[in-house]
């Protein structure tokens, strides 16, 4: 396959209070259409920068990233995201903040409501749809924010720390979630990255696992991750995975000491 | 869990629901016995010990009142007129200077140093000029009134619009918003609860400006009526004003939560 997201040489550099910081060093990755990508590297290292590059909100000091073959100027509702604070508008209801994209998407008031509809069922807050976010809990919040990024059928979705902030079961049933609506209404799959530092995370979502170095960030090594889909919860206590998570680790542990 | 989260969700809103209900709280009965407490006090004082000459006693008060009548209520209702209209004026006046001055900053630049400039005059201290230029009308004492809210109103939206949070201005531009669309849709309703406490503010100056301004110079108004009994040493007559103008600005403000928590009511309260 070819590269959907093809990012070329990119460097970002920061003037920051204690003179320039750079982010990023000529990183290089392409990421094939429908891949799940999980980003994982030390913190600080530039990961979150790297995808707010490509979902134009940040402006790349070098180099370029092309999505589907065009440059990436600006944001963009085929290419959404997920932050990993709290981005839900706290003054719209449910439904209001699930259906933020479409306004803008030039379709009729009705089939907005239907999708909104389709969404609130979908991540399981039927019966919210006019809650406002303070009667949310978190992992409420995360799903409205996630059937949200979902609403524009993006084709890209990129997602910064999403479950972070969640407990470890809340996140492993987002992550179950996340799995199966991974898939855009025509049934293809969703070019997805993933900026994780929760190594398990990554291994159970990801098609392949890009390794970062530390700051300045660069790809270090993209490794695959072999389990079938659907995953099962389960395969978290296989050995194969348990070897790859010590893998990688390994990769993490060696460079920052290097360092 | 989600049947759980549901049903807490639930829960508090009937909890908020049985609240209002209620017709008074334990703490209101409290705050109404110190009121109390304060006028039968208020009674024994200037019964026995206080001159009325300097404090009048409530009959004599509420006797005012009912010598007044016809002249309080057309003061009352020129110094209401001056403080609603000139504080609409300035608020409104102030709030899209803001905004504008945030959107661009060519208009900012200009904006700036006239704000920054009108800011620390005390806008009382400017009566005299009004005085000389408009007279002793409804026309200078509106301008000064808005001057007043409109400093308050361009301040505080400025700073409430540098204050709102990235991340939503942020999810909203991946989503397809435009810059206008962004203002509209985020930035007015994220800076609303900072404007509420504004408005609050402002409600309070305007007051004080135009009693102000009609003690230099009117032919109406409260401010007017306490000026002319103060010559003539009608304590009561300067308490009955100084009463009204406690009561009405404490209704007025009142007005103006009651909206405020209406148009904040997503927004997460600390009780």
């Amino acid at each position: 396959m070819s590269a959907y997201i093809s990012i070329a040489d990119v460097t970002k550099s920061f003037a920051g209070t204690a003179g320039r910081i750079d982010a990023l060093q000529n990183v290089n990755l392409d990421v094939p259409a429908g891949e799940f990508l999980c980003l994982v590297g030390p913190s600080g290292c530039g990961k979150s920068t790297l995808v707010f590059i490509i979902a134009g909100l940040v402006k790349a000091s070098g180099g370029e990233v092309r999505v589907g073959g065009k440059p990436v100027v600006e944001p963009d509702p085929d290419r959404t995201m997920v932050f990993q604070g709290d981005a839900v508008f706290p003054w719209m209801t449910v439904a209001q903040n699930i259906g933020y994209g479409l306004r803008y998407g030039g379709i009729s008031k009705t089939e907005q409501a239907e999708t909104v509809k389709q969404l609130i069922d979908l991540v399981g807050l039927t019966g919210f749809a006019d809650a406002f976010p303070k009667e949310l809990s978190g992992g409420m919040k995360k799903r409205v924010d996630l059937a949200r990024a979902y609403a524009t059928n993006p084709t890209v979705l990129l997602m910064d720390e999403p479950f972070g902030a969640l407990d470890a079961i809340t996140k492993e049933k987002m992550q179950v979630d996340l799995m199966r609506l991974s898939v855009t209404d025509t049934g293809q799959r969703r070019t997805i990255i993933f900026v994780t530092h929760d190594l398990e995370e990554a291994i159970f979502l990801a098609d392949r696992v890009a390794v970062m170095t530390p700051r300045p960030g660069a790809i270090q090594v993209v490794l695959d991750v072999p389990f079938p889909r659907p995953r099962e919860a389960s395969i978290r206590l296989s050995t194969e995975f348990q070897a790859l998570r010590g893998q990688i680790r390994e990769l993490l542990v060696t460079e920052e000491e290097e360092n | 869990m989600k049947q759980n989260e549901r049903a807490k969700s639930v829960d508090a809103v009937s909890d908020e629901a049985t609240k209002k209900r209620r017709w008074i709280t334990g703490e209101g009965a409290v705050s109404v016995i110190t009121v109390l407490i304060l006028v039968a006090l208020w009674t024994a004082l200037t019964d026995s010990y206080i001159d009325d000459l300097y404090f009048p006693s409530p009959m004599d008060t509420i006797q005012v009142v009912g010598r007044m009548e016809g002249v309080l209520v057309d003061y009352f209702l020129a110094t209401m007129y001056r403080v609603v209209v000139g504080m609409l004026i300035g608020a409104v006046l102030g709030v899209v200077c803001g905004v504008a001055m945030s959107w661009n900053k060519w208009i900012n630049s200009v904006l700036d140093p006239l704000i920054e400039g009108l800011r620390p005059i005390p806008a009382v201290a400017l009566i005299p000029f009004f005085i000389l230029w408009f007279g002793i009308g409804d026309t200078g004492k509106l301008i000064l009134t808005a001057i007043g809210g409109f400093t308050v109103m361009v301040v505080t939206t400025l700073e409430a619009i540098k204050h709102v949070s990235p991340i939503y201005i942020m999810a909203a531009r991946t989503l397809g918003a435009s810059r206008l669309d962004i203002y509209r849709t985020i930035i007015l309703p994220a800076i609303t609860p900072t404007l509420i406490g504004g408005v609050r503010v402002t409600v309070a100056l305007s007051f004080a400006l135009v009693i102000a301004s009609e003690f230099m110079g009117a032919q109406s108004g409260l401010g007017y009526m306490i000026m002319l009994a103060r010559r003539t040493l009608q304590t009561d007559a300067i308490l009955v004003g100084v009463i009204i103008i406690g009561i009405t600005s404490w209704i007025v403000d009142r007005f103006v939560r009651i909206i405020g928590n209406y148009l904040t009511r997503w927004a997460p309260r600390s009780e």
